[in-house]
Order: C-alpha cells, then structure tokens, then sequence
C-alpha cells in the first residue's frame, strides 16, 4: 500500500529545502502541487485540506527527542523516549488518539535530521548507565511515508553505534524491505501493533492486514532485527477470545517468541471529547459505544470488569511458551499489574529497569553491562 | 448592513398576511408584541413582515395606523436574515430551530452556501463547520411537542441536535417519554444511551424499542409517572452497560449481605478502577460505639474479604 500516492499538496518551508532528504522526498511526488513557504508562514487554513492529506516538509525549531508523555500518575508508564520526526499518519484507526492529539493542518516531516541525531547521541550520552528504549512511532507510523522510512534508515544506522540505546520503530504497513539489507547491530527493534483481521477491517482502515504485518515480521526476524508487537488498543467485540487467541496462534507461527524482546497490551483508551469526533468520522465504528468509564487519568477507558478477562487470556496464550517475551502493560494500575501478572512495578522507573533486565538476560550482548536500578531511579526522561 | 431603510405609518391591510416567509421565530410570551419593532420590505403592491408577527395577531383595528421600519424591495436577503437575527438575539439567544428556520429560508432566498458558512453562521453564533447548516436543517423534522419540550427545558444544541440520529419511527416513538416529564438531565441521558445501544447492537431503534417493552414500560398504569421513569430508564441503563450493570448488582447484593448498622456506611470506587473499601461511622453515643464494636465479627469479616475480591 503505497501511502506517498495520498498527499495533494507539498509545503516545503526555505529552510528545509537545504536539507539533503528534501529533494529525495520531493521526487518522490513530481506531479503534485509543491508550494514553498517562508518558514514564519503558516499553512493556509482557508485550504481546508484533510491534513492527512497536505505534507510539510520542514526543520524542527525545538527539541524532537523528549519522554514519551505517557498518562498521570495513577497509572504505569515505562519510561519511553520518543523521536517526533514525523507527525501524523496517513492511515485511518478509528481509535486513533493522533485525530484528537494533533491540531497542525498537514503530516509533518522534518528534515534536519542531522540536527536531530546530534540532540539524541548528546541526550543518550548525558545518561550512559542507563540503557533506554527510544521510538520514532509516537505521533506518527514509523514507516508508512517515504520521509519516515529515509528518516528510519538514518537511524538504524545512528543507532548501531550507540551502546546504550534500543530504537523502536512501530508500524502498521509491511514496509520493511529498504531496512533488510541494513547493518542494524542488534540496536532496532521493529515493532507492529496488532489485533484480530476482523477488528482490523472494520477499524484500521489503510492498514496492511494481519498477514502482512506477520510476514514482514518475519521477514524483518530473518534479518536479524529484534521485534515487538502491541496488543494495543485491545478492543472488547463479540467473540474477542477467540479473535485474540487466533492472532497470537498465527504470531507465533510466524515468528519465534525468542526473538520479540516485548510485547505490549493496553486496552482502548482516548479523552472524553473524543467520542463525538470517533462517531463523527467513523460512523460505522461502534468502538465508542463499549462500556467505558472514565478513569483516574480522566480518560475513557474499558471498565475493569471488563478489561481483565480480556488482558488475562491475551497474557495466559502469550505466556503458554518456552521462553516467553517480556509483557508489559501501556498505562495500566498496578492493580490490574497485580492481577494478571501477580506482581506490579513499583515505579515507572522501576518499569522501565524491568525492561532492561529482559533485555540484558534474553539478549547477551545486547548491552555492555548488567543494568543497576539506580540508574533508573535517577533516570530523565530525555527532553 | 442594510442599505435603505424608511420610517413608513401602515395599517394593518397593507401586509401580505400571506407572506410568512420570515416567521421564522418562537411566538413570544403574551404582550411581548407591544414590545416588538414591526419591520417590513415592500413588495409589488403592499409590503411583506420581516419582524414583528405577533401585531398581525394583536387585534388592531383596520384603520389604526402604526409605525413601521421599511426596508427597499431589492434589499440584500442575506443582509435581512442578518438584521432580523441581530434584532432578536437583542431579547433572547435564538433555539435551534429557528436557527433551522433561518437556514432554510436562507436557502430559498437563493443565499449562496459560501454566503451562508461566511456570513450567516459567524452572526448565529455557530463554528464555521462543514455541514453543520444541513445538520441543523434536519431539526425541521422535529415534531412541536419535542420542540416545546426541548424549548421550555433550555436544552442545549447538542441535545437537539442528538435527536436528529433517529430515524422517523423512532422518533415517534421516544417522543412518548415526554409524557412522563423527564428532567432533561433525565431526557438526554435516554436518548443517547438508545441511540448508542442501536448503533453497537446494529439494530433499529424501532426494534430495540420493541425489544424493551417500551410501550409497556410507558404505560404501566401500576406505577406513578416518576416510577415509570425510574424503570424505563433501570431497563435501558442495563442494556447499555451489561457487564457493569451485572457487576454492581453482585456488589450490591454482598452490601446487602454485611447488614451495616444504621450509624455506618460503606463506600467504594463505582468505576471499580480501585479495589478499596471505606466504612465510615457516626458516632454520638455509647450506643453507636457498641453497634460498632459488636459489628466486626468473624462472618463480617469473611464478607468484607469477599467484597473486596469481587470488587
């Protein structure tokens, strides 16, 4: 599936046409309608464009890399970082928080990425006992447009010579096939969100199916790259159990639990004022309509009555392994922790420890040192 | 802006009383007219009312000669619909259905549509949205005794708005729930909780209406309107919320089971996000620290544990 093929209209700001991966994204779009801007100006909102279909092209003027903002305090967070080098998506989840996240008018993608890999290696160094799981996937697929793909290839290539770092780059399409060749040095771990083909047909439209995601999963395992999945959102539908258990049969057909270094689960979650956007552009979507609560963060969220049972099968098949990956939840309470794992981190700190643990047992020569836990006490987030 | 205005004396069998093109608002509480500035636009042969309907009504006599504000017969309508909103936001802000009104009289007045999202919305006090007019225009469909009821409740845009997600039929049918006078707090919730089963249930409101007895419910002659309300709306909360429903029933019944003394009370998270308990006691005698005391025996304890698990 070919996303490029999306945009009708390119911005490209001066400054960013300096940049050498301007001109390769550009010809990547000859017959599209190309405006440069001065960098003050603002993308005219009159256009009333989708902004899934309007790229910019830009350089960052902030810092990029920062800790991924996770939920408050009531629930666990790991302690990711992210790199925001791309902003927005052009698929379309039902569910997707980025809708409601994002306000700019276009897909951004910066450009600068040298200025970017300085800020990482200065931020990574600046914390070099601490062994840190970073992602370019936050508010935008790692690999869905040309820019994201150029972008994660630089940093495959950044992170192979960074010894305290893991990059995650998160996807929904099977855009693997520029990364094979690459010299990733065990440093990149490529992850794809997964849920039932039923729920992806109805939810994640523009998205490559299950298969897909499997067979460049595994593709991406025989070129020696870590992998991840994400359980996540998980969503209650009719015959959920078997729905899920079915993917994670085909998840290990395809790939062998000793080469994901995580997977992930959370269950669907987005602001209140969400709901009416979801029902708006998605009116087939019954999502909104699920017995949700508001939870201590504020957001809606599953009741746990009803997510429990969910996140106990999901982590029982997981689990029914020899060597089984690390499993963590995405902001869930030490509560359900406790209830599905039998124990909970007592921080996001100590989270974040747990990881590097996994990683530095499940993959000798991973990491150069056996992680300590005060370093993850101490431990920043990057930006 | 308008362009041409005269200070003009009419009687009352120079108006087109035909031409209501511009009633577009609520009829006003009694003797509100004595208040309302009379604007009229001429026309071929007499002039056409833009405001001030309720003097039509007034019972004046034939002769009697009142002042009008004329407006020249090629005025801009775009500009008319501005003024005679202007004028009335000056007493009220306008209802949602005459906001429909607008835009439907809007339309027949040839306004063009980038006229109407421009100009017209910003003055109603409406976001620029794309297809809100045509939303709004779907009010039309409302019947009077929703619009009465939505109007004498205050109800916000949104829950009028809401209304319009369902088809004809059922419509007709949720309309009966006025009957038993529902706050609107009450009203709304109704509405989007059917409106919701509907949509994850893929049924029709119609059917699932059916499916909930709802005329019966409606009619129970055994029960008081208020009681009638409370079990129509127990019947539907359930069908919203199966499992929840199903859980606070089960905690429900081991509260039940713990027989707390009258000077104590239990409390815990309703969205079951925390499994935590909290007794609390009055205290103001001896009498009440023994009820405490005697409380906690082995049984109760046992309960409380499984209370918590279940939580």
């Amino acid at each position: 599936m070919n996303h490029n093929n999306r945009f009708e209209r390119i911005y490209i700001t001066k400054s960013a046409l300096n940049d050498p991966v301007t001109e390769k994204i550009l010809k990547k779009f000859p017959s599209r309608i190309q405006r440069i801007i001065s960098d003050d100006t603002a993308i005219p909102s009159d256009e009333n464009l989708d902004p899934k279909r309007v790229l910019l092209l830009t350089r960052s003027r902030g810092e990029l890399v920062k800790g991924c903002p996770g939920t408050d305090e009531s629930y666990l967070c790991c302690n990711y970082q992210v790199i925001n080098q791309t902003q927005n998506c052009p698929m379309h989840c039902s569910y997707c928080i980025l809708q409601f996240y994002l306000n700019q008018p276009a897909t951004v993608l910066y450009t600068n990425f040298h200025e970017i890999f300085q800020e990482l290696k200065e931020k990574l160094a600046r914390q070099p006992r601490r062994f840190l799981r970073v992602g370019t996937g936050e508010l935008g697929d790692s690999l869905a447009i040309d820019g994201s793909v150029r972008f994660a290839i630089e940093a495959i290539k950044a992170f192979a010579k960074i010894p305290n770092a893991l990059l995650e780059l998160k996807s929904k399409t099977e855009n693997i096939d520029k990364l094979q060749e690459l010299d990733h040095a065990g440093h990149t771990v490529l992850a794809w969100s997964l849920n039932p083909p039923e729920i992806i047909l109805k939810n994640e439209h523009k998205t490559a199916q299950l298969n897909q995601r499997l067979s460049a999963a595994k593709k991406a395992a025989e070129s020696g790259y870590l992998l991840a999945f994400h359980f996540d959102p998980i969503l209650h539908y009719p015959n959920w159990e078997q729905l899920y258990k079915d993917v994670i049969d085909e998840l290990y057909l395809h790939v062998p639990p000793e080469r994901i270094a995580w997977i992930s689960m959370g269950s669907l979650r987005f602001p209140p004022a969400m709901k009416e956007k979801i029902i708006e552009r998605y009116p087939k979507a019954t999502i909104p309509f699920a017995e949700m609560i508001h939870g201590m963060d504020g957001k809606m969220r599953y009741a746990r009555p009803l997510r429990l049972p969910m996140y106990r099968v999901i982590y029982e098949k997981l689990t029914a392994t020899s060597n089984p990956p690390f499993i963590y939840f995405c902001m869930e309470s030490s509560l359900v922790w406790e209830e599905i794992i039998g124990r909970a981190p007592e921080s996001n700190a100590h989270l974040d420890f747990m990881f590097a643990e996994s990683l530095y047992k499940r993959f000798p020569g991973l990491m150069t040192e056996k992680p300590e836990r005060i370093f993850y006490d101490i431990g920043k987030p990057l930006g | 802006m308008i362009n041409t205005t005269k200070a003009i004396l009419l009687t009352i069998d120079q108006i087109d009383q035909n031409d209501r093109c511009f009633d577009v608002f609520e009829t006003e509480p009694e003797g509100y007219h004595f208040s309302e500035s009379l604007l009229v636009q001429k026309t071929g042969n007499g002039y056409r009312i833009i405001t001030g309907f309720a003097s039509l009504s007034a019972g004046i006599s034939p002769d009697y000669r009142f002042s009008a504000v004329s407006l020249s017969a090629d005025e801009n309508p775009l500009e008319i619909l501005k003024t005679i909103i202007l004028l009335k936001q000056k007493s009220r802000a306008l209802y949602p259905i005459e906001m429909a009104r607008i835009f439907r009289l809007a339309r027949e007045l040839d306004v063009p549509e980038t006229d109407i999202d421009k100009n017209l919305m910003p003055v109603l006090r409406l976001k620029q949205e794309k297809g809100l007019a045509g939303h709004y225009l779907q009010l039309l469909m409302l019947s009077e005794k929703y619009c009465k009821y939505l109007i004498g409740k205050k109800a916000p845009a949104k829950t009028w708005l809401g209304l319009t997600r369902f088809d004809k039929t059922g419509r007709q049918q949720i309309e009966k729930i006025i009957d038993l006078n529902p706050t609107l707090s009450v009203f709304e919730e109704i509405i989007v909780n059917l409106f919701e089963i509907a949509a994850r249930e893929t049924v029709s409101v119609s059917d699932l209406l059916a499916d909930l007895n709802w005329d019966a419910a409606l009619n129970d002659g055994t029960l008081e309107a208020k009681d009638r309300l409370f079990k129509i709306r127990d019947l539907i909360t359930r069908r919203r919320y199966p499992l929840l429903s199903a859980h606070r029933e089960r905690i429900g019944e081991l509260v039940k089971q713990l027989k707390l003394p009258e000077n104590a009370s239990l409390n815990y998270d309703k969205t079951f996000e925390k499994k935590e308990l909290r007794i609390s006691w009055r205290l103001n005698s001896a009498a009440d620290i023994k009820r405490m005391r005697t409380f906690y025996s082995g049984k109760i304890i046992r309960l409380f544990q499984q209370l918590l698990d279940a939580l």
